[in-house]
């Protein structure tokens, strides 16, 4: 799935970059604003999309002379389900949450980071997930992590389509890393999506 | 639905917005570090003025990404009005920003300290901007 435009699942054209656009929005939009916001495809291609989506009804027209705003119609029986497709990256941010904070015994973080954190995650992005389990776990407990860990890898391509990248690193691992300024710290400080546990700037402050 | 009124904005990458995402973080550790720890009441007025600021730079971040623009200058009110049309799951948090830039003449310009309590308050209504930033 690609997760800057979660409606190109169901229209992978440019009628998904331009509904998400509008859907980040309840403010009026010229076609050209409305282009840059969707990030993709030419103006008079958008403006083209925006015809027909005004044909729908699920976009409002508005003459402003010298332009025409356009606004997603809230009321438009179609456009709870229009919103809810645009919202898919928080429902996958929330089934990972789920998921690992339910896990035993508790990690002491887990976050989001890479092209997903960045807000760059396309169909054939990873999905990059940084786990820190307690250090001193015991054997029984580090066969639960694998396993735990194997299942949320399987999980997330199954409600994605995207591969799970997992980064297992326990405190003292991570500890290592910080000292080697090595330069994954940097991203995760970077970007990160927090999922559970310490924050890891915490994490990464007492690591030092 | 009528057009609304044009606020002053500028055009925003998405790495300019998450660059203010990331000061936005800075802002917001800084000033839970102090207030978590026995502090003046001086240092407590520190923790009030980086959380306006955590907070208008989670505003700018979250208006950049959505809608690839953000407000600029001083008039944080019209920082305020572009939230607000900007669709987010959490209605609240335009009301939180301003409740934070309210205080923020005085955080920033005034000699009178604020209050432990109101700064706890600051700080909690801008991590909820900043935290609403890291999930775009």
């Amino acid at each position: 799935m690609d997760l800057r435009v979660p409606l190109a699942v169901v229209t992978p054209t440019l009628d998904a970059a331009v509904l998400q656009a509008l859907a980040a929005t309840t403010a009026w939009a010229s076609g050209a604003q409305v282009h840059r916001m969707a990030g993709t495809g030419s103006v008079d291609g958008v403006r083209k999309v925006l015809a027909r989506l005004v044909e729908q009804g699920i976009v409002a027209a508005q003459d402003q002379p010298p332009s025409t705003l356009y606004v997603l119609n809230r009321d438009h029986v179609a456009a709870e389900a229009v919103v809810a497709l645009t919202r898919l990256r928080q429902v996958v941010i929330d089934r990972i949450t789920a998921e690992v904070t339910a896990w035993a015994p508790p990690l002491v973080h887990a976050s989001l980071f890479g092209s997903f954190a960045r807000g760059e995650a396309g169909a054939g992005s990873d999905i990059d997930i940084l786990l820190i389990p307690a250090e001193t776990a015991t054997d029984d407990a580090g066969s639960g992590l694998e396993a735990a860990t194997a299942r949320l890898a399987k999980d997330v391509y199954r409600w994605t389509g995207n591969r799970a990248h997992l980064v297992t690193a326990t405190v003292d691992v991570v500890a290592g890393m910080v000292a080697a300024q090595d330069p994954l710290v940097e991203s995760w400080r970077a970007d990160h999506v927090h999922l559970a546990g310490a924050r890891l700037l915490d994490v990464l402050r007492r690591a030092r | 639905m009528s057009p609304r009124a044009r606020t002053r904005v500028t055009d925003c990458t998405p790495a300019q917005a998450r660059t203010r995402r990331q000061q936005a973080r800075a802002f917001l550790d800084v000033a839970e570090l102090v207030l978590s720890e026995p502090a003046t009441q001086s240092e407590t007025h520190v923790a009030a003025a980086l959380a306006v600021l955590a907070a208008i730079a989670a505003t700018d971040a979250i208006c950049g990404l959505r809608l690839g623009r953000y407000s600029r200058g001083q008039d944080h009110d019209s920082a305020a009005d572009l939230l607000e049309t900007v669709d987010l799951p959490d209605a609240s948090l335009v009301a939180k920003l301003r409740k934070v830039l309210a205080a923020k003449d005085l955080a920033h310009y005034s000699a009178r300290l604020i209050a432990k309590r109101e700064a706890q308050s600051m700080v909690k209504n801008a991590a909820a901007l900043v935290h609403a930033a890291e999930q775009l």
